[in-house]
């Protein structure tokens, strides 16, 4: 007589492996792909914003000759921290580690982009800086950086993976933005898509 | 667990995975992985700010913009304004840039050992600098190849104080500087270029490698408009059809080393249409070229026709505004008399102190005690010295190169790298590991340009006096220092005080003394002045015959200076490589010349010649002269880098110079050699 | 399949071969800005066959000397920017497309695989193909521009007419407040046109009357090379002497007095 075994080797094993697959991909993954970072000073807004009234042009604004000033250089910050201007610990490590030595300070940035691409701060002064930048304006703390460990492309804030549009959800990462983000608002804003308009 | 319990398991996992990120994430930033190899170096993301500057690398003094992100420098842009670039660059500048991170860059300071050179700190570097100098008891010799900046009023009062000697590499400067002084003048030498409607360049390759050569570049764009008329013409008399001629609207053939020969030929035309000059010593000079100088026999001796020849001052005679601007075919060798010449026939068509003719503009004030005037700094004569050095029969005991390569750049270049190695201790202050620095006791590496505080005051051929001011746009990429400031450092341990603690003091003092804004200067203003000198030119000894040609053999032997390809002070730049055409690592001659020598396209020859040999293959092409062959020079570099070293074969080994007692600079502009398969 | 690409702006660059004195200086322009490694001097080649090899030089504009026998003249030659490109027509990845105002065929590095198909089908050889990694000696990449991205081994490049150069320009007319699809004549020229000393090229928007290009392009002593391939190049170019125009073209002997004549057809 022979024993009969189950048929296809049960439903248990499938949905065991199912539920497994499932947390391997939805918690492990995220964890493993992305590298977790601070900024190497804890620059807050709030501080400056609220406490010295200085509007975000101060700082980001666009140069005479089309460019965008981006982050500011530790040269610009040192027209006023030459000296400690209040009591935080972080604004004294930014005047002796940065300011005193003379170096930039390595920001991470969330809205990193590939050397390829091409990107033009002025013309897109019409928008809104938080339709494609965290909301960081008036944070105490910058948002950590979550860096993809294979392509190195930021992923904002967040550890999210999927399901990121443009303006479509206040949460999403608005980390290194893809091609088809640019495209569809380009699409849908009438621009042009030609390669050349976003790549170098 | 069995099997099928571990396939219904891997079936699960199998359906979860398709519902999970993973494939489709990894998919998409593998995609993304492979359009981003971390191997490939990064560009930089800031912004571009400009900087202005005057190339000191390219002797035509052209005004830049200096690209920098976040304090690097990147790249050149032209500068519209500045008088001696009117918005062109050269090759050379444009390489300048990257130069700064060249393989052949000396990185520190270094002093021979037994096992070579090593490194050594710049105290312990000028400490030992300065017990040399101490010992050699006025035994010591100075070169500088700086024919615009400052910096040589400190090395000649430094060598003043301490009763050595003091040269400048010979050069079309050196030649105009003895070409005036022997016509009882004193000054710079200024070509009114744009204001010629009628320019005749004996030899000088007066746009790519002679004088203000992208200023000179500019005024032939503005007088020959694409595809209008021109406005002036411009005639080139040489043996090569080199990168002037090629886009001249005439090209006469003369021989090499003619220009002399034939501006007097054009004189003795002209003086047959009874034409004069407001000059003295006329009489002198007429009976010189009447009897030297007859369309005949220039035609014999230069390959120029009679009829051409009377139909060129024909035209000069009726031009406008004519301008004759001679010299050496390659930067160096004419020594004073094709100047003279050039002077001399100038003066016959009026056209000395007018618009769009040759002007004398002032030296510049002297700030430095005991630098002594422009010209007597000139007037030491190098290559005499250095062929007694070599051959025993005079001595250095201390003997300090600046921004020169004698070791290779003059002729009998392997007599002269003898020199370098028989003087007592040599001192090489030089950026990059040239033939020079490679055999000296020490090398003190001068910073680069763009890193250091240095002035250019009218390099030889400005149209009127010009004074740009470099500050340094980088830091320092090695551990480099500016040769005037070391010099001052050295000079103190020695108990000498030249007057001032730092270079860029002096600066200050030049800029004051032109009356010139330091401010402006800074922020890359140049300080221009139309102030000439009359000159009343004594011609007496403009037409005395010159020296014969060196060596016996049957050719013409043509150096040719492309300054892409380098130039007598640095070796063809890494960013220029790309440049490089077969063609321009033979030697050339056309086909008559070559059926008359025996060889064929492509064929490896030794050439022979009065300083010694050099090989190379031979290219047929009709843009040299029939009985001349072309030699490139800024070849066969055996130091420098990957780039340079060994590629070609040394053009400046087979030039030999002979003394000119009459004008004191030795000559080699006319040479003759053999050819022969290799 | 590519049809003929017209758009409102058309960038022309006008070459004057009687002013190009071959210096070069074009060539080392372009290479620092557009982050072309120092191309190694081949010695070995040379050492072997005489002279060196454009096949594996990373060059985007080339110099090349002409000559009718007796007299000599220099043709530097970057992209064509072809109104009709071959290249695009065969590219399997559409990593070159000819689709932006102004009519710059863009090269997209992620995007090519290297097959090659475009070199074969460029009537000029104006692309050049990365047979090996890039190499920049040790220091010398600090010193790269922003404004191109370096190219990996593997990969097609050719000359962009210096397009992120139109990007800045645009850019500062938008900052100016000025319209970026009117640029006057000079805010936007590549870095060959900007340096040249002698002023041989010119470069601006041949549809547009207030450009030098526009008068330029339309003398009877323009032409274009190869035109009767149908390419429309971009790039024309200009000499007094027949010889010169004569070689624009591989013209059979009775073709030779209509050639001579000169006047380029623009799009």
């Amino acid at each position: 007589m022979v024993k009969k075994t189950s048929g296809s080797g049960g439903a248990l094993p499938f949905f065991i492996g199912f539920v497994a697959i499932l947390l391997v991909g939805w918690w492990w993954f995220p964890r493993v792909l992305f590298s977790v970072e601070q900024q190497p000073l804890r620059f807050s807004h709030l501080v400056h914003v609220d406490d010295a009234g200085m509007a975000c042009e101060d700082c980001h604004y666009l140069n005479e000759d089309g460019s965008f000033s981006g982050l500011p250089s530790t040269e610009s910050c040192a027209e006023c921290h030459t000296e400690a201007m209040g009591e935080d610990p972080e604004e004294q490590r930014f005047i002796d580690e940065y300011v005193n030595e003379g170096k930039e300070v390595p920001w991470l940035i969330y809205q990193d982009q590939p050397d390829n691409v091409f990107f033009s701060h002025a013309a897109h002064a019409a928008q809104d800086c938080t339709t494609c930048h965290p909301d960081v304006g008036g944070s105490d703390t910058p948002p950590l950086h979550y860096r993809n460990k294979l392509t190195d492309y930021s992923n904002g804030g967040y550890r999210i993976v999927f399901g990121r549009g443009v303006g479509v959800d206040p949460a999403y990462s608005r980390g290194t933005m893809k091609m088809w983000e640019c495209e569809r608002c380009h699409a849908e804003n009438g621009q042009s898509n030609a390669c050349y308009v976003c790549h170098r | 667990m069995n099997r099928r319990t571990f396939l219904s398991f891997a079936a699960g996992a199998g359906a979860g995975l398709m519902i999970t990120p993973i494939p489709w994430k990894l998919t998409d930033d593998i995609s993304i992985w492979t359009q981003n190899w971390k191997w490939n170096p990064k560009v930089p993301k800031r912004n571009v700010f400009f900087a202005e500057m005057a190339s000191k690398l390219d002797p035509a003094g052209t005004g830049v913009r200096v690209a920098l992100v976040d304090g690097v420098p990147v790249g050149l842009a032209s500068s519209q304004d500045h008088p001696l670039s009117g918005g062109g660059v050269s090759a050379l500048a444009a390489a300048e840039v990257g130069l700064l991170m060249s393989p052949a860059r000396v990185r520190q300071p270094l002093v021979r050992t037994e096992a070579g050179l090593a490194p050594i700190s710049w105290s312990d570097a000028e400490a030992l600098l300065a017990e040399k100098l101490g010992r050699a008891e006025g035994d010591v010799a100075m070169i500088s190849g700086d024919d615009t900046g400052t910096a040589n009023e400190v090395f000649a009062a430094l060598m003043h104080r301490l009763s050595g000697s003091f040269y400048m590499m010979p050069g079309e400067a050196q030649s105009a500087h003895k070409a005036l002084e022997k016509l009882g003048g004193e000054g710079h030498l200024a070509y009114d270029i744009e204001g010629a409607d009628y320019v005749l360049l004996l030899g000088a390759d007066a746009l790519e490698s002679s004088g203000t050569a992208v200023r000179n570049a500019r005024a032939f764009s503005q007088s020959h408009p694409s595809g209008q008329p021109a406005t002036a013409k411009y005639v080139y008399a040489g043996p090569v059809l080199n990168n002037t001629a090629v886009v001249c609207d005439q090209w006469i053939q003369a021989r090499p080393g003619a220009a002399a020969s034939v501006a007097l030929g054009l004189a003795h035309a002209l003086m047959e249409r009874g034409a004069t000059a407001r000059a003295n010593g006329l009489d002198a000079f007429r009976r010189d070229v009447a009897a030297n100088y007859s369309p005949a026999r220039i035609e014999r001796e230069t390959g120029v026709r009679a009829d051409t020849l009377r139909k060129l001052a024909a035209e000069l005679a009726a031009a406008k505004r004519p301008l004759v601007i001679a010299g050496s075919e390659f930067g160096q060798g004419a020594g004073a008399r094709a100047l003279m010449a050039a002077l001399g026939l100038n003066a016959m068509l009026g056209r000395i102190n007018v618009a769009g003719g040759v002007k004398i503009v002032p030296e510049a004030p002297a700030v430095v005690q005991g630098a002594g005037s422009a010209a007597s700094r000139y007037s030491a004569d190098l290559v005499p010295f250095l062929k007694k050095l070599a051959e025993g029969k005079a001595s250095a005991g201390v003997l300090m190169v600046y921004d020169a390569n004698p070791a290779y750049a003059l002729p009998q270049a392997e007599l002269m790298a003898q020199a370098v190695r028989r003087a007592g201790f040599t001192v090489s202050f030089s950026s990059f590991m040239d033939e020079t620095a490679e055999l000296a006791d020490l090398v003190l590496p001068s910073s680069m340009a763009l890193e250091r505080y240095d002035d250019v005051y009218t390099p030889y051929g400005a149209g009127q006096a010009v004074y740009s001011l470099n500050r340094p746009l980088a830091r320092p990429a090695f551990d480099t220092r500016a040769t005037a400031d070391v010099l001052l450092s050295v000079a103190r341990r020695l108990d000498i005080d030249l007057g001032y603690l730092a270079f860029k003091d002096v600066l200050r003092a030049k800029a004051e003394a032109l009356g010139a804004d330091w401010k402006a200067l800074g922020r890359g203003a140049v300080w221009t002045s139309a102030a000439t000198t009359e000159l009343v030119p004594d011609l007496s000894a403009a037409a005395a015959p010159a020296p014969r040609a060196q060596g016996e053999g049957l050719l013409a032997l043509a150096p040719v200076a492309k300054h892409n390809l380098g130039s007598a002070k640095v070796a063809l730049p890494p960013l220029c490589a790309a440049t490089v055409r077969g063609s321009d690592l033979m030697v050339q001659m056309n086909a008559k010349t070559a059926r008359q020598s025996g060889v064929a396209e492509g064929q490896a020859v030794r050439l022979s010649g009065p300083g010694g040999e050099m090989t190379a293959r031979v290219h047929i092409t009709e843009k040299v002269m029939t009985g001349v062959v072309a030699a490139p020079l800024g070849f066969g570099h055996t130091a420098w880098d990957e780039y340079s070293r060994g590629l070609g074969d040394n053009a400046y080994k087979v030039l030999a110079a002979a003394d000119d007692p009459e004008t004191g600079l030795s000559v080699w502009s006319d040479t003759r050699v053999n050819i022969a398969t290799a | 399949m590519s049809t003929f690409q017209d758009f409102p702006i058309r960038w022309g660059m006008v070459i004057d071969i009687d002013k190009c004195t071959g210096c070069g200086a074009c060539v080392v322009a372009c290479n620092k800005e557009n982050n072309i490694a120092p191309q190694e001097n081949q010695l070995q080649r040379i050492a072997g066959k005489g002279f060196p090899t454009r096949f594996k030089k990373i060059e985007w504009l080339t110099i090349y000397e002409l000559t009718d026998g007796s007299d000599t003249a220099y043709l530097p030659r970057p992209c064509m920017q072809c109104g009709m490109p071959s290249c695009v027509s065969v590219c399997p990845a559409i990593a070159t497309d000819k689709n932006e105002n102004g009519g710059i065929v863009s090269q997209i590095y992620p995007r090519c695989f290297g097959c090659r198909y475009c070199m074969a089908s460029c009537p000029y050889h104006a692309r050049v193909f990365n047979w090996d990694q890039p190499v920049w000696p040790e220091g010398m990449e600090k010193q790269l521009t922003p404004h191109t991205s370096v190219r990996s081994r593997g990969v097609v490049e050719k000359c962009s007419f210096c397009h992120h150069r139109l990007m800045y320009a645009k850019d500062a007319a938008r900052v100016a407040g000025e319209d970026p699809e009117k640029l006057p004549d000079g805010a936007y020229v590549p870095a060959c046109g900007e340096v040249c000393p002698t002023g041989a090229i010119t470069f601006g928007d041949v549809k547009n009357p207030e450009h030098a290009v526009y008068e330029l392009v339309r003398s009877p002593y323009t032409f274009r090379l190869l035109e009767r391939l149908g390419t429309d190049p971009q790039v024309y170019y200009m000499s007094k002497r027949a010889w010169v125009r004569l070689q624009g073209d591989n013209y059979l002997a009775n073709e030779e007095a209509q050639a001579g004549e000169g006047g380029a057809h623009h799009g």
